[in-house]
């Protein structure tokens, strides 16, 4: 009887694995495999044909120009992760009370995600190009312009990018959270005399901690993909302050300096599974 | 139950089919691989060169009726040269005899073209005579010269303005094109104008049988010269002409972009770059006979003239770079593999007409090897330099990638720090032992260890010239400020060019030993430029103003062809020889430049001289080329590289720059390309509106000399690294431009640079 139970339960189990297994077999062949290999050859030279151990994290730890874009980047998500989510979850909040222009604003928000890395750039240019409308507007009115591109404030051009590309994006993801609160909660809260800030910081924030993490991590995700953008402006070299890892890797790929790359991939890659390993720790500490 | 475990079945059953389709569909798809052990194909049509009779420069060719061949030119013999002939072949080209002459009052330095025959050995061309018109460049007038087979020729004067492409039909009707873009039929009896077949679009026009055949910008008509109505449209023919959006035009007098021959079964041959083909009237199908990119027809030195067909073999009428005729036999020979057994992959990153000459003669010498030109920027994607690097690395890092790198434009340390270049010291000495180089140039690559990854095939030559009491002014930067304040002395494009003219000059100035820039000297280049420019502007006339704003429209077009050495010196001869400029700095491209250059000094005094503004002795490095260390046939790549340092592949192109193999580059400097005052250019003075003619000698003997000298003494390689020069001279041009300070430009600069070096 026993061995029967066993023998459907294995039985049912087979069928998950069969629809898991071709899924499995490209993350295996396209993202594990190229992952393991990358390892291999982060301890290898330029065209993996001898061992060098740990020279290229040497060499890697030891460059400028690594150090230079691993620190923009760090900056970089250390500033807009929290600004996102805080700014995301504002907005999704407003919307949730909103009655009337819930949908209009819902699409608004969204359009951004919506548009090409390409017309993004030409905004961009039109914008913030030294002769551009926000330095016309700033001439007229302070009197002085700003260098947007070509100084520090290219970081904020960039930030800002990422914030108008992505809020909208975070906002649905929390609007989904906000909807999976019972709406039960917030009544039996409000009898026993809770207001809104009570609800707010009692309810609502620790029922939208799972949506916390999800968002979290694709926010993180999301934010390498802002150099697309930077480098369709700036190009190759961009001004110090935009210049990030993909530039670097980019600009390596272009010199064959794979060895380099690859090491660089590797510890880039534990950084990111650390901090993720981190959440997920604070997370499940919270539940 | 029974059901349940049905159920169950059908279940698993339907899982089982979903998942292999699914499997199925994310397999990655396998390459086919050709199956190597079969039979080679064998049999292909293989070119031969053709001595012609008394080194003529034949315009026409024609198979006659009785089966001989016979060719139509002027003979370039020193004994008869200037006189028009006919020849005839019995013997399939091998040997010619002169059939007939052309009456003695067209032999004087007579110029004809676009000379056509027809089967019976007669024929017509277009006769050039001085008119009385005083403009220089619209005094000549035009007559139909038309003889028989015994070389009896008469004159009548043309109604048709701008006659050319002759063509005969099979029974004796003569098609031409005419100015404006029209077709024609031209009586031969009297010149005058039969029918307008077409009154526009005619770029090309040719005869198939007693049809015209007329290509236009994208389509082709063809006419019955009897009814003078169109003909029935040949829609294959039509597509396989222009597929992959071809088009023909003539880009001179007797050359053309395609030719026309027809079989004696009344087939339809042409030839274009791509090779020959053949087409059956009202057919399905356009067949290729001789594949263009395995023979003479891909060498862009090799202007088409006239094709014949007899006997199943092709006949192709040349003209060289140098004006000289050769005529090329394809024969079938059914022992050669139909493709070349062994493919070569040559690699550059921009298109070069040099290299392609190369590749065609190599090909020619080594029929038994395909040389497969793969180019980065083709031009027809939004491919940049960068994404094109990146491409060619992931093909070499795959295994995939070429034989041959033609590294102009490529970083040399890059591959050669990664030990992707093979060492080709011995190949070096080998050539020095038997021609001699010049080996500062071609040994610049040079390592501590002493190999060799990369050798530069050619060179520039950065000089200055113009009026010798200018030039001597001329000695620094600080010099130029002060001669661009004096109006006229050099011209508003040479001005507006000035950083990238200058850059081959200095940019080695500002480099450290270190690798890292100077940025006083950097800063003393930017400024220098900026106050120049200033100071030009400032002094500049009206017309010069307007010049200038006229250029800044297309700047940007105007700046993205622009090659990496700048500009060549002869773009201003005639700027020099009107008077307009006193003096210019730029690149001596090959011995074209100089030859121009030293035949303006005939007409008003303007030296050569070496530039010498910051770095002395500076060359810019040409057809730089590399082994890859994981060719696929490294021993086809060194034979290539090889032959391309040869004396014989250093004369594959002699237009463009200078050989680094002593033996050719003295060759290329002594040997003349054209007579003294065979040919001139006429220009109109942009201040004036005088026409302006330069008539062209070879250099001296003492300017050869000269020249000669000045490549002896050249050992400082000017650094045209693709990031520091796009980086130096995007800031300079802000800076010219006042939209930036040379502070900001230099912290710019610098910012990049050190971010480029910090990589």
């Amino acid at each position: 009887m026993r061995w029967r139970k066993s023998k459907r339960r294995w039985k049912r189990s087979l069928t998950g694995i069969c629809f898991l297994l071709p899924g499995f077999a490209g993350t295996v062949c396209f993202t594990l495999v190229p992952f393991f290999r990358t390892v291999v050859r982060s301890f290898q030279n330029a065209l993996g044909t001898a061992f060098v151990g740990v020279e290229n994290y040497r060499t890697v730890l030891g460059n400028t120009a690594f150090r230079m874009a691993a620190g923009n980047t760090l900056r970089f998500t250390c500033f807009c992760i929290p600004l996102l989510i805080a700014g995301s979850l504002v907005l999704a909040v407003i919307l949730q009370y909103q009655k009337q222009a819930k949908n209009w604003m819902k699409s608004m928000l969204l359009v951004p995600t919506a548009v090409p890395a390409a017309s993004v750039v030409l905004v961009w240019k039109l914008l913030f190009h030294s002769n551009g409308l926000l330095n016309h507007v700033l001439l007229a009115t302070v009197g002085t312009k700003v260098e947007w591109m070509t100084t520090s404030a290219s970081f904020w051009v960039l930030v800002l990018s990422y914030l108008w590309k992505n809020l909208g994006y975070d906002m649905i993801l929390w609007m989904a959270g906000l909807a999976g609160i019972p709406e039960e909660i917030y009544e039996a809260a409000r009898m026993d005399g809770a207001g809104e800030r009570a609800c707010f910081f009692r309810i609502t924030l620790p029922n939208l901690l799972p949506s916390l993490y999800t968002i979290s991590v694709l926010s993180f995700l999301n934010s390498f993909k802002v150099f697309r953008e930077a480098w369709l402006v700036a190009g190759d070299y961009p001004q110090q302050d935009m210049y990030l890892l993909q530039h670097l890797y980019n600009n390596w790929f272009r010199d064959l300096a794979f060895d380099k790359i690859s090491a660089a991939a590797v510890l880039t890659a534990l950084v990111v599974f650390v901090l993720i390993l981190l959440l997920q720790w604070a997370w499940e500490r919270e539940m | 139950m029974k059901r349940r475990n049905q159920n169950i079945w059908k279940r698993q059953a339907y899982s089982w089919l979903l998942m292999a389709a699914l499997g199925m569909g994310s397999l990655p798809v396998a390459k086919v691989q050709a199956d190597e052990s079969g039979d080679t194909a064998m049999g292909r049509y293989i070119e031969s060169e053709i001595t012609l009779p008394e080194e003529a420069q034949v315009q026409d060719i024609v198979r006659m009726t009785d089966g001989r061949l016979r060719i139509v030119g002027v003979s370039m013999d020193t004994s008869e040269a200037g006189s028009w002939k006919l020849w005839d072949s019995t013997d399939g080209g091998e040997t010619w005899e002169e059939a007939a002459k052309l009456p003695e009052e067209y032999n004087d330095g007579e110029f004809f073209f676009s000379m056509a025959l027809t089967r019976d050995g007669g024929g017509a061309g277009i006769r050039m005579i001085e008119s009385d018109s005083d403009d220089t460049l619209e005094n000549w007038d035009e007559e139909l010269l038309v003889f028989d087979a015994d070389g009896q020729a008469q004159c009548f004067p043309l109604e048709a303005p701008n006659v050319s492409q002759l063509s005969f039909t099979d029974s004796g009707a003569l098609v031409a094109q005419i100015s404006g873009g029209g077709a024609v039929l031209l009586d031969p009896e009297s010149g005058k104008t039969v029918c307008e077949l077409v009154t526009s679009d005619a770029e090309i026009v040719g005869t198939w049988k007693d049809q015209a055949l007329v290509l236009g910008t994208d389509s082709l008509q063809v006419y019955d010269t009897a009814t003078f109505q169109p003909g029935e449209s040949q829609e294959v023919l039509e597509e396989a002409l222009f597929a992959g959006n071809t088009s023909y035009t003539m880009t001179s007098t007797t050359a053309r972009p395609i030719l026309f021959a027809q079989a004696e079964d009344d087939r339809l041959f042409y030839a274009t770059r791509k090779g020959i083909y053949s087409y059956a009237e009202n057919g399905s199908v356009v067949e290729e006979i001789v594949n263009g990119s395995l023979c003479m027809l891909a060498d862009p030195g090799m202007q088409l003239v006239a094709l014949e067909e007899a006997d199943a073999e092709f006949y192709i009428v040349c003209a060289t770079e140098t004006g000289e005729s050769q005529l090329v036999k394809f024969s079938y020979d059914p022992d050669v593999a139909a493709t070349p057994q062994q493919e070569l992959t040559v690699y550059s990153l921009e298109e070069d007409a040099g290299m392609r000459r190369l590749i065609a003669q190599f090909q020619k010498q080594n029929p038994d090897i395909y040389v497969n030109y793969q180019i980065g920027l083709t031009g027809e994607d939004g491919v940049t330099a960068s994404d094109a690097l990146r491409m060619l690395n992931t093909e070499i890092l795959a295994g995939d990638g070429p034989d041959v790198l033609m590294l102009d434009g490529i970083s040399v340390d890059t591959y050669t720090e990664k030990g992707l270049l093979v060492d080709l010291g011995a190949m070096l000495t080998e050539v020095q032992d038997q021609d001699g180089v010049l080996t500062p140039i071609a040994g610049t690559y040079q390592q501590e260890d002493g190999s060799v990854p990369a050798i530069p095939c050619k060179f520039y030559i950065p000089a200055k010239c113009g009026d010798p009491e200018t030039l001597d002014v001329i000695d620094g930067l600080a010099s130029l400020e002060q001669l661009a304040a004096q109006e006229g002395t050099f011209t508003s494009e040479g001005m507006l060019m000035l950083p990238e003219r200058l850059y081959p000059l200095l940019a080695g100035t500002w480099s450290k030993a270190d690798g890292t820039l100077d940025a006083e000297a950097l800063q003393e280049y930017i400024q220098t430029v900026q106050q120049v420019w200033q100071t030009y502007e400032a002094n500049a006339s009206e017309q010069v103003k307007e010049d200038i704003a006229a250029w800044e429209e297309s700047e940007d077009s105007i700046l993205a062809q622009l090659p990496d050495y700048g500009a060549a010196l002869s773009g201003s001869s005639f700027d020099l020889l009107g008077g307009n400029a006193k003096a210019e700095i730029g690149m001596l491209t090959g011995m074209y430049d100089y030859a121009e250059l030293t035949s303006v000094n005939r007409q008003t005094p303007c030296e050569v001289r070496e530039a010498n503004l910051g770095a002395e002795d500076v060359f810019v490095p040409y057809e730089t080329l590399g082994v890859l260390s994981n060719a696929k046939d490294s021993e086809a790549a060194e034979m290539f590289v090889r032959y391309a340092l040869s004396e014989e592949g250093q004369m594959a192109d002699v237009e463009t720059a200078f050989p680094v193999n002593e033996t050719a580059l003295k060759r290329v400097i002594s040997e003349p390309f054209f007579k003294d005052g065979e040919f001139s250019m006429a220009s109109v003075n942009r201040k004036t509106g005088e026409s302006i003619t330069l008539i062209c000698y070879w250099p001296t003997k003492e300017q050869q000399e000269e020249l000669l000298a000045i490549a002896g003494r050249l050992d400082s390689r000017a650094n045209l690294d693709r990031i520091p020069r796009q980086t130096v001279l995007e800031e300079t041009r802000k800076c010219m431009k006042g939209e930036e300070s040379a502070d900001e430009a230099v912290n710019a600069i610098m910012q990049k640079i050190n971010l480029y070096l910090a990589e």
